[in-house]
């Protein structure tokens, strides 16, 4: 049988669905979240004691029989199953890998903090780091490729500086992608550790600044909190705001389901009782659509029951804007795996990534950005993607000077 | 850690290292799992031993070596009372 | 686009290529562990593949691509040297994922189920070493990954052909010449590659564990005909974590299983020129010994 979105999603809101899966057919799932960089999260939801105890391994037993029942029903006395060799196996190695790079965060945290202490006024970790820090639910079995902090922009040299005598230096990239990252994007780009080989964002602000939605930094600084080992966060609601509007502004939807994954996590977290203390930041920083789309996503995603009043009161633009929205995002935030049996057309996905570009950037900047980056997308067409060498993408570089 | 090592310094290991003297008393062995870093010393462990309580005898060699394990974090000051 | 599945414990993998010769490599060296039914039924590890290169390049200097579960963790290589891409594949995929294992970047070689280590990097003749053991007696568990039971000095096979370059080539195909090699790859990163199938018998006993009695680190000098050092223990632990794959990753209990293993195992650094020499040494004063 071919998998589909939903049983990926299922597997989430009740790990024990696993059980009921044939052997090859698990195989496969382990496949697609480990692609979706989600797996480790399933692992963690199967592992750890304190959520599920009737999947505790050491009491489980193995019936055939009960197999072939447990995929009618979902047993209300659960008789207990088991996992199979190979699929333990994948999980664990996922879940050690991801307690690994939570380990290192800490390490990666203290120090990137100590560091950049004496230069900045703040230095804020976001997203996944963030998440591993405060030891929130989102931060379970989460990986991530790199760590995001966020500093006063008034300070971005020094903290650049401070960072390149430590250690921290600029990965080789093309002089038309470092303009962008300075002038136009909300961070510079990514730094990575000449020894650790651990790579940092450093950013700015919250959003890109090109866009004209992003909000002071007054207003950040109000929701900047420190935790118990004297790390920076946002909020953790502010870390919700941010999190949404990343997701409904990216151009890029590889991880978007590990994305929305970690927004139903923090929502657990806060409690979906509570959305008046997520809309409060929301509105604080200017966001309210983006979270009207985030919990109309959750709502419709994960079965959530969520206020109607509420959230059609964020979503304050145009029934056809909303519509149309809602219909781009609806299969978009779903895993997508050629192994699994997606609805989502080819068109969804197109409209979404101009989407993202529209909102980033004005249209005369877009129009020129996009030139360059599909120049040298349709020579990547021809000669192969691999025509270009680190060499080759330095020198490649004859670009009109910006007005 | 404060690198002065006075009178009355004594070491021990930080808490969290892993050490591993070998059966052979050709040395020890040091991993931070933090940091990653695995180092060895070429003593036996009683040696090493001595060396944690009286560091202050040590020749200039060995004391260099004594202190790229402070520096790697593998060895704090100890808090125990005299 | 062709499909076939390698029965390779512990692990299955199922590989998807257009690349002809990447198919007809692995049937020759694999026999009986290749497969182009696919089977619905078996449990899959790893789903990968070695496939041309898009565009301009699929046609000029054609280029080969290694994925695993889409993937790509190194640059493409000229077409020619698509099997060698996909053993180095497997190897990085083992390494890049599994951590139930401690994993060492060495040979493991084996009598009467007490293995021996053979950590070795590039250039240190550990191949044709591992080629001539592997013929004379000796059962190969591995040639480039030691995978081993965490808590115990126990080593289980993962049977894979054994990887020459450059001399030991002519060298193999001239002492062996009953053995099954795939097709040269040339001019890789490494110099020229062939691979040499692995015996029937390690196939035949692909599933059955040993207990690590040695550790070997072997050097070819032209000019010796074999010495030996003793290693102390710490001076072979240091050693064995240089050629360690995943140490780092899992933590406390490799640095628990290695520094045990150490400590219930023999160690010597050995400079030779002579393998019916060494393979002499390694009998009488290892394995008999143990």
């Amino acid at each position: 049988m071919l998998l589909n979105q939903h049983l990926i999603v299922q597997l989430f809101l009740k790990p024990e669905t696993l059980l009921a899966l044939t052997e090859p057919e698990r195989s496969k799932v382990m496949v697609v979240l480990r692609k979706q960089k989600v797996l480790a999260k399933l692992a963690f939801l199967i592992f750890d004691k304190t959520l599920d105890k009737q999947f505790d391994e050491k009491t489980l037993e193995s019936d055939e029989h009960a197999l072939q029942a447990y995929k009618k029903t979902l047993p209300s006395n659960e008789k207990p199953l088991q996992l199979d060799e190979k699929t333990i196996r994948h999980l664990k190695n996922a879940l050690k890998v991801a307690e690994k790079q939570k380990e290192q965060v800490f390490l990666e945290a203290n120090e990137i903090s100590h560091i950049l202490k004496p230069v900045s006024e703040f230095v804020v970790f976001l997203k996944g780091a963030a998440y591993s820090l405060n030891h929130s639910l989102a931060g379970q079995g989460r990986i991530y490729s790199d760590i995001d902090i966020l500093v006063n922009k008034v300070q971005l040299s020094d903290c650049e500086q401070t960072l390149a005598l430590h250690g921290w230096f600029g990965e080789k990239i093309s002089n038309y992608d470092q303009r962008y990252y300075r002038k136009w994007a909300h961070e510079i780009a990514p730094l990575a550790h000449i020894q650790r080989g651990t790579i940092i964002d450093v950013h700015h602000n919250i959003i890109p600044i090109v866009s004209n939605d992003a909000p002071s930094v007054s207003i950040l600084k109000n929701h900047i909190v420190c935790n118990k080992n004297g790390i920076q966060t946002l909020s953790l609601q502010a870390q919700f705001v941010h999190s949404a509007v990343h997701l409904f502004r990216n151009e890029e939807y590889k991880t978007a389901f590990r994305d929305v994954l970690d927004l139903y996590f923090m929502l657990i977290e806060i409690g979906p009782n509570n959305l008046s203390d997520i809309t409060d930041v929301a509105e604080d920083l200017g966001f309210k659509y983006e979270i009207g789309l985030a919990l109309r996503a959750l709502q419709n995603i994960f079965e959530l029951s969520l206020p109607a009043q509420t959230i059609n009161l964020l979503l304050n633009k145009s029934t056809l804007r909303v519509a149309f929205d809602q219909f781009i995002f609806a299969k978009v935030l779903l895993p997508q795996h050629r192994l699994l049996d997606c609805n989502a057309t080819p068109m969804r996905y197109f409209l979404a990534t101009v989407r993202g570009h529209c909102i980033k950037m004005p249209l005369h900047l877009l129009t020129y950005h996009l030139l360059m980056k599909s120049g040298r997308g349709i020579i990547m067409k021809i000669f192969g993607a691999h025509i270009f060498s680190p060499k080759d993408i330095q020198s490649n570089d004859n670009l009109p000077q910006r007005k | 850690m404060n690198k002065f090592i006075g009178e009355k310094t004594k070491l021990e290991c930080k808490e969290g290292m892993l050490m591993h003297p070998f059966l052979d008393n050709s040395g020890l062995v040091f991993f931070n799992t933090l940091s990653t870093v695995v180092t060895s010393i070429s003593v036996s462990e009683a040696v090493f031993k001595q060396w944690l309580d009286y560091p202050q005898r040590l020749s200039k060699e060995d004391l260099s070596k004594l202190r790229t394990l402070i520096d790697q974090g593998f060895l704090v000051e100890s808090q125990a009372l005299e | 686009m062709q499909t076939f599945q390698l029965n390779l414990p512990p692990f299955m993998f199922q590989v998807e290529t257009n690349i002809p010769l990447v198919a007809r490599n692995a049937n020759i060296i694999y026999g009986d562990a290749y497969s182009d039914e696919i089977d619905l039924l078996v449990y899959v590890d790893y789903y990968l593949s070695a496939t041309y290169s898009g565009g301009i390049r699929r046609f000029y200097k054609p280029q080969a691509r290694f994925l695993c579960d889409e993937r790509e963790p190194f640059q493409p290589l000229t077409a020619n040297q698509a099997y060698a891409m996909l053993e180095w594949g497997m190897n990085w995929t083992v390494a890049a994922h599994e951590l139930q294992y401690a994993i060492v970047h060495s040979a493991v070689l084996a009598k009467d189920d007490k293995a021996i280590l053979f950590p070795a990097p590039p250039g240190s003749g550990k191949s044709t070493l591992t080629a001539h053991l592997s013929q004379n007696g000796w059962r190969l568990l591995s040639d480039e990954m030691a995978l081993i039971i965490p808590g115990t000095n126990q080593v289980i096979p993962f049977v894979r052909p054994i990887c020459l370059k450059n001399s030991s080539i002519a060298l193999a195909k001239h002492c062996f010449p009953e053995s099954v090699f795939s097709t040269l790859a040339a001019d890789t990163g490494k110099g020229d590659v062939i691979h040499m199938a692995p015996p029937k018998a390690a196939f035949e006993q692909n599933r059955t564990p040993a207990a690590i009695v040695g550790i070997v680190y072997p050097n070819y000098k032209a000019d010796r005909k074999l010495d030996i050092y003793q290693l102390t223990m710490t001076e072979s632990f240091m050693q064995l974590v240089d050629n360690s794959f995943n140490f780092t990753a899992i933590g406390k209990s490799s640095f628990d299983t290695l520094t045990s293993l150490i400590e219930k195992t023999k160690h010597f650094e050995i400079f030779y020129n002579d393998l019916n020499e060494v393979d002499l040494f390694l009998t009488e004063d290892i394995i008999n010994v143990t």
